[in-house]
């Protein structure tokens, strides 16, 4: 099940105007400065913001036409969103918030047994550490058993060890999901090693030269502008993109 | 001693208030939500007319609301319409009045609770499939608590004093709409000042027993803050 998503909204500085689609089983990584649009695109396929136009679909199913008048409504589309800061429960033990949507008990046990957070059951999540919480969250999410999968910077706030533990959890999460993962960060070498697919957005728009330019010049390479106006073929840039993430992904 | 005097308008004032409270914890959060969460138009004009009942005299809002519950006021007539009774000076009439005299009681506490709340968490809870009903009785309620026993001890104890609205439109019917600060104040004028002892005695007692719960829920909030 693919989800695909045409979007275009007047933000207070620019107008956000994205085509996204990620097929089941793979992670899109939307990647960009701060302030870039990229968690409203987020919050748009959630149903948490409408478009000003565009369409999303789930496979089949049309979550948003706005040709049509058509808004499914968020608690509708069955999907689970890892918010950047976690948005738990408070008045809810660890295990209750992961069985809050769950459909079956059992999974939320199961989960929960293999990201390691089953001992604090019965603890609140203010009282359980950063990875704690992110681990919960995840739990909570997948328990869902969700047709997509949102996440929101979902390891700005941990320290790097942690983060790097999550990410490679999440990486193998991935394999056995087949839905399709969207994923936010600004955090270019996070999405260099999680995004099967990666979309620059940069000011409400995707902007491939902006992710390229930052690998080059990671690399050493440097690139000045007129690089960037010379590379005018935009399957190029994103080859050049595809074959310098393997060094990443490595 | 009367003693017939004393349990009797003291039973009314706890019948009114607890009437006034189960009716305005419902009412007033109904209010408090589509104020912080909803956008109502004319904000401003809303809350002002919600919170106009703590700065008007009782004996203003106690005469609009005769005017407007007596036989003449559309509300009075729909009443009358519908029920084929009148709603001054009888016990449904002053729970009326006393709801709107309370609302603010009610509301205001509920919405500096409903606003304390994280947005995401109840983004949160839609996204995992509820929708706002559910919502509101699975997170909104449980994440309020303190704010809901405030409003029920705020409502439950202006109620048990209200005085000017309850005799402009229940006028002090024994049994029916004589409640305690009534009978207090006619005890005074009649000179039976044992019963006024008495009723304001249980009445202060009443009051500071409520305001002791509200700040032993409130202690936690402030516990960090030393000068």
């Amino acid at each position: 099940m693919a989800l695909r998503a045409e979007i275009r909204k007047k933000l207070n500085h620019f107008t956000l105007d994205v085509s996204l689609a990620c097929a089941g089983g793979r992670i899109l990584s939307l990647v960009g400065p701060s302030g870039s649009g990229k968690t409203t695109i987020l919050r748009i396929i959630a149903g948490l913001d409408a478009p000003d136009k565009g369409t999303i679909t789930c496979g089949e199913e049309s979550w948003v036409n706005t040709g049509t008048g058509t808004f499914l409504p968020t608690q509708k589309r069955r999907l689970a969103m890892v918010f950047q800061d976690f948005a738990l429960f408070p008045h809810l033990s660890v295990f209750k918030n992961v069985c809050f949507a769950a459909r079956d008990r059992s999974l939320a046990e199961t989960l929960m047994k293999r990201f390691g957070i089953w001992h604090l059951k019965d603890t609140r999540p203010q009282s359980i550490s950063g990875g704690e919480r992110q681990r919960t969250a995840i739990c909570q999410a997948l328990a869902r058993e969700p047709r997509v999968l949102l996440m929101d910077e979902p390891f700005s706030a941990l320290d790097p060890v942690t983060r790097r533990k999550l990410r490679m959890a999440v990486a193998e999460m991935k394999r056995e999901l087949e839905i399709p993962i969207i994923h936010v960060t600004h955090d270019i070498r996070e999405a260099l090693f999680l995004g099967d697919e990666i979309v620059p957005v940069v000011s409400g728009k995707i902007f491939h030269k902006w992710l390229l330019q930052f690998m080059l010049t990671t690399r050493g390479e440097g690139l000045c502008p007129s690089d960037l106006t010379a590379r005018e073929d935009q399957e190029d840039i994103e080859l050049e993109i595809y074959d310098m993430r393997k060094e990443y992904k490595r | 001693m009367d003693t017939g005097s004393i349990p009797g308008p003291l039973w009314i004032s706890f019948k009114l208030a607890a009437a006034t409270t189960i009716v305005l914890l419902a009412a007033g959060s109904f209010l408090a939500y589509l104020l912080v969460y909803r956008k109502v138009p004319a904000r401003a004009v809303v809350e002002s007319l919600i919170s106009l009942p703590i700065v008007l005299p009782p004996t203003v809002l106690g005469f609009y609301l005769l005017i407007l519950m007596g036989p003449k006021g559309a509300f009075g007539r729909a009443w009358e319409g519908i029920f084929d009774s009148s709603l001054l000076f009888t016990f449904t009439g002053i729970v009326i009045a006393s709801v709107f005299s309370s609302l603010p009681f009610a509301v205001q506490p509920l919405k500096a609770a409903f606003a304390k709340i994280d947005r995401r968490i109840l983004e949160n809870a839609h996204v995992l499939g509820l929708s706002s009903l559910a919502t509101f009785f699975r997170v909104v309620v449980p994440n309020s608590a303190a704010g809901f026993a405030a409003a029920a001890i705020l409502v439950f104890l202006h109620t048990m004093g209200e005085f000017g609205v309850i005799l402009m439109v229940g006028g002090s019917i024994p049994g029916e709409t004589k409640v305690a600060s009534i009978a207090i104040f006619e005890a005074v004028e009649s000179l039976r000042y044992r019963d006024a002892w008495v009723l304001s005695l249980v009445l202060a007692l009443v009051s500071f027993s409520f305001l002791l719960v509200i700040n032993a829920l409130n202690k936690g909030e402030y516990d960090g803050i030393k000068s």
